[in-house]
């Protein structure tokens, strides 16, 4: 079974189509890189997958979503449950104003009562899963604002990893990024992979070549070619795709 | 050159602003400032029977006697009943209009008694008498002493205490209503409001801002107060409760208005980080976005304490104006503001209460300003995220 | 797996039940203000008249009009709003136009805030010591005129400086690009397209300042006094002083009550025509500002 299934899934925003009947599958423990000039629905299709386009008014779908087998946009699915299920990182680091611990332990607290020892354990193991503990371990109680920029998107990818998803979708989380520290992150996405499944969109065709697994190229809306990135970056079917990463579109 | 000229002026119009801060100030202070070394018998002599071994008197030991709360004896004094004697009771003496040789007559008998007690000018006073200190302290009439009788004879009780546990009590009581409904209704406005109404209900907002106080004091007058008064099975309704619901629900504009735009401040991605990691709405609302804006909640706060311990009309129409110490909600209070208003416009110019109330003008101004100014200073400065 | 299989989302009564509730407080407040619409709009109709409106009262104030007191009212507003809208257009300007970053700027502003945080009964001591006392002007629609303009000011600052600071900053550019000064731009530009919104915060300042009572308590208004002003140095009846004397001094408190209902609406109404039209004008402005 495949982690993540889309079946011919169109958009709408009010009037604006911004896909056009999209399909793609995705199987587990896999990195899926999403790649394409601006405006092209990499955003779209990625907010699709946790239901984040539900609160954006006169946003409509057609087609079907399925992630571990089950339709997500089905009526008896509950788009809360299913966001504590498939986690998701912002382009800019978005720690609440809160301690480095209580950024962490959010998602936590939101679920069904967990003792607070059961807590600061999946605290400091989401914590090292985000190669952030030994920086971070003597000071949990410092506001997270006073983190570093890469420091305070890796501890929003343990927030989302506290709450242990099984997917995770990440929204060109290095574009705010320096060098370094998107090293690290990529590093991490690299370790991550045994565990999760991840969808992560981004500009950087060098990131993408170099830490996902599949690779799909939008444009305009639709999912021109989706390969597996060795062949997709050596051997691209389709001219656009050619165009797009021999940098001369638009 | 002219645009030079033109600039300075426009720059003289904003200077109004520390004339005008400036000026209220010093008149304030100005007026109300003696209050602390005037005292309110400056021109009066105190005296006693030749015998009266007493060498001063306190001042409240001078309203005791003349309230007849103690006794000569008490106070170390002549066994004889106390006589006071002053200018707002000496007709049951004698008359205003006697001949003079029958007034100092009849004042130079009194002075014969052993218990008598003269507060007059020294004009007026016979001479067989003792005069005998009252020692005036300014600050301990003021701060040590929570009774108000600011006109009464011979001396006047000035103890601010009342007043300011009765402006504390309508605005603790203020902020019970006001805090949590401004936050509700800011939640609800920013949250679930149909976005068609928003701007009706901030016009709505707009228009509750600009009630006049003394129509909303006279509804609370006619329908507030009677229900108060049935619902706790009170004598009378007119208690700091009922003031404090009617001002609490006056600033609901100026809370809410301000914890909404906190609200809506709120960056857009730090709300979806706390949805997509699988929070509910009210999930989101509670531990992210109530926190996250709680210093512009604090600052609310301030600013709405300040307007309710100014607001004045109300509170003087529903408080029941007693100025008593009060230990319930339930009794009537008289605040700083609803003093200064019921009083003022029958103090003398330069009179001693002309000065005590100036001087509760000061008090007023300094909690005032200082919750305004603590508010400027701490307002949460726009937070990039 | 991903949700409670097969079956609908849970409802999660609490969620509902909590908005349930901040829209019951939100309306009910809302309620509460028409309800004191619709009182005094029921008691006072009965007394409203032509006669209300037009003639002074009568009989210890237990008949005849309001006019004196709605006159001194009039003359009291016009006075205040008049002093203080050149002051405050001038203040406005400078601080959104000309102040270039600097403590003097920095001290005018927080200034200002300070001064909206001070309670109008203080301005009204204030005001009953410079003007009344100080200045000799006495009790007179001049001193208690010029009181409720100190009041305003904060706010009318406050209000023009946000009007400049929306006057789109390119057409400010593009008129001193063509060798205007800044104080030409100024006249020329900056003011007639921030004019809608300084003369809306006026109408505001006017229906606030209408219903001002504690500032006019010492400084002008008279408990009786059922005569037409004839220059600013005398004093007037004003409406809400006359409402306030009449449900709490009256000789016959009873037989007054009618007449203080009337009293209430003719306020009532005034200001809300005021505050309404300004609100109105101010979202609509704001609407088009947006687009
Ligand atoms: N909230 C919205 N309302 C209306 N239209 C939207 C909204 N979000 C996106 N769109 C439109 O949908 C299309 C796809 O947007 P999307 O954000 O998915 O692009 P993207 O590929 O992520 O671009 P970028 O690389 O700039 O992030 C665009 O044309 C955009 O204008
Ligand atoms: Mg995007």
């Amino acid at each position: 079974m495949y982690k993540v299934e889309a079946h011919a899934v169109s958009v709408w925003y009010g009037d604006h189509q911004a896909l056009y009947k999209v399909s793609l599958q995705l199987e587990r423990n896999q990195v899926l890189a999403l790649i394409g000039p601006s405006g092209c629905g990499k955003s779209t299709f990625l907010r699709l997958l946790n239901r984040m386009n539900d609160f954006i008014p006169g946003f409509r779908m057609e087609g079907k979503i399925l992630i571990d087998g089950e339709d997500i946009y089905a009526p008896h699915v509950d788009p809360v449950h299913l966001r504590r299920r498939v986690g998701m990182v912002f382009q800019k680091p978005t720690p609440f104003p809160f301690s480095i611990y209580e950024n962490v332990a959010y998602g936590l607290r939101l679920q069904n009562r967990l003792k607070e020892s059961q807590i600061r354990e999946r605290v400091e193991q989401a914590l090292r899963q985000a190669a952030l503990w030994d920086e971070v371990k003597d000071n949990l109680k410092k506001s997270a604002l006073a983190l570093s920029g890469g420091q305070q998107q890796r501890l929003c990818i343990a927030r989302a990893l506290a709450v242990r998803p099984s997917l995770l979708l990440m929204d060109e989380p290095t574009s705010a990024l320096d060098p370094i520290s998107t090293a690290k992150i990529e590093e991490l996405i690299h370790e991550l992979r045994q565990t999760y499944t991840i969808v992560i969109v981004t500009h950087n065709m060098q990131q993408a070549a170099r830490i996902s697994d599949v690779t799909a190229f939008f444009h305009m809306g639709r999912l021109i070619e989706c390969s597996r990135t060795k062949d997709f970056f050596t051997n691209p079917t389709h001219p656009e795709t050619l165009r797009y990463i021999t940098g001369r579109f638009g | 050159m002219r645009d030079r000229w033109g600039k300075k002026a426009f720059q003289a119009a904003a200077a109004t602003t520390i004339l005008i801060l400036g000026g209220l100030t010093l008149f304030l202070f100005q007026e109300g400032l003696p209050t602390l070394w005037k005292s309110p018998y400056e021109g009066v002599t105190y005296a006693v029977h030749p015998q009266n071994p007493l060498p001063h008197l306190s001042p409240e030991a001078v309203q005791a006697l003349v309230r007849g709360e103690t006794t000569w004896t008490a106070l170390g004094g002549p066994e004889a009943p106390v006589v006071p004697v002053y200018l707002a009771n000496l007709d049951r003496y004698v008359s205003a209009h006697a001949p003079a040789p029958l007034f100092k007559h009849i004042l130079d008998s009194l002075a014969t008694l052993p218990g008598v007690l003269f507060a007059l000018p020294p004009s007026l006073l016979p001479a067989r008498t003792k005069p005998i200190d009252v020692p005036w302290n300014g600050w301990k009439a003021l701060f040590a002493s929570a009774r108000w009788s600011p006109t009464y004879e011979p001396i006047p009780s000035v103890g601010v205490w009342s007043l300011l546990i009765g402006s504390l009590w309508v605005s603790a009581i203020g902020l019970l209503v006001v805090v949590p409904l401004g936050i509700a209704m800011a939640v609800y406005v920013v949250e679930f409001l149909p976005k068609k109404l928003y701007y009706a209900i901030k016009m709505l907002w707009e228009v509750l801002a600009g009630l006049p106080s003394v129509v909303v004091g006279f509804w609370g007058l006619m329908v507030l107060v009677p229900w108060i008064q049935k619902i706790f099975h009170l004598e009378d309704g007119e208690t700091a409760l009922t003031a404090g619901i009617l001002l609490g629900w006056m600033t609901l504009p100026l809370m809410a208005s301000l914890v909404e735009e906190a609200l809506q401040a709120i960056p857009p991605l730090l709300i979806e980080s706390s949805y997509g990691l699988g929070a509910t709405q009210w999930q989101t609302i509670l531990r992210l976005k109530l926190p996250y804006i709680m210093p512009s909640i604090f600052t609310a706060t301030l600013l709405s304490a300040g307007r309710i311990l100014g607001e004045t009309m109300v509170v003087l129409i529903v408080s029941g104006n007693a100025p008593l110490l009060s230990w319930s909600p339930l009794m009537p209070v008289r605040t700083l503001p609803a003093t200064l208003a019921a009083e003022l416009g029958e103090a003398p110019v330069g009179s001693y209460h002309y000065h005590v109330l100036f001087f509760l003008g000061i008090i007023l101004f300094l909690i005032t300003v200082s919750l305004n100014a603590l508010a400027y200073v701490i307002q949460p400065k726009t937070r990039s995220a | 797996m991903l949700s409670s299989p097969r079956h609908a989302p849970p409802k999660r009564w609490g969620e509902h039940i909590a908005t349930l509730a901040v829209a019951l407080l939100s309306w009910g407040s809302i309620a509460i203000l028409a309800g004191i619409i619709g009182f005094l709009v029921y008691r006072g109709g009965q007394v409203l008249s032509w006669e209300f409106l037009t003639a002074p009262m009568r009989e210890g104030m237990q008949k005849g009009g309001i006019a004196p007191a709605l006159v001194g009212s009039l003359w009291l507003t016009a006075v205040a709003i008049l002093t203080a809208a050149f002051i405050s257009t001038a203040a406005g300007a400078y601080l959104s136009e000309f102040a270039r970053p600097s403590r003097f700027k920095n001290l005018i502003e927080f200034l200002v805030t300070t001064l909206a945080g001070i309670p109008s009964v203080v301005y009204g001591l204030f005001g009953l010591a410079l003007f009344v006392t100080a200045l000799g002007l006495g009790a007179s629609i001049l001193a208690g005129g010029l009181t409720l303009a100190l009041l305003s000011l904060p706010l009318l600052i406050r209000n023009a400086q946000e009007a400049f600071a929306a006057v789109p900053r390119a057409l400010k550019e593009a008129s001193l690009g063509i060798g205007a000064s800044e104080i030409q731009t100024f006249f020329r530009i900056t003011l007639p397209m921030a004019l809608p919104r300084i003369l809306t915060g006026l109408v505001l300042a006017s229906g606030r300042v209408l219903g001002e009572t504690a500032p006019i308590l010492f400084t002008v208004a008279a408990y009786y006094l059922p005569t037409y002003p004839h220059s600013l140095l005398e004093p007037t009846m004003a409406l809400p002083y006359h409402l306030y004397v009449l449900i709490t001094s009256g000789t016959n408190i009873q037989a007054t009550y009618p007449m203080a209902f009337g009293t209430a609406l003719v306020l009532l109404l005034l200001t809300l025509c005021l505050t309404g039209i300004a609100a109105y004008l101010r979202y609509r402005l704001k609407k088009s500002y947006r687009v």
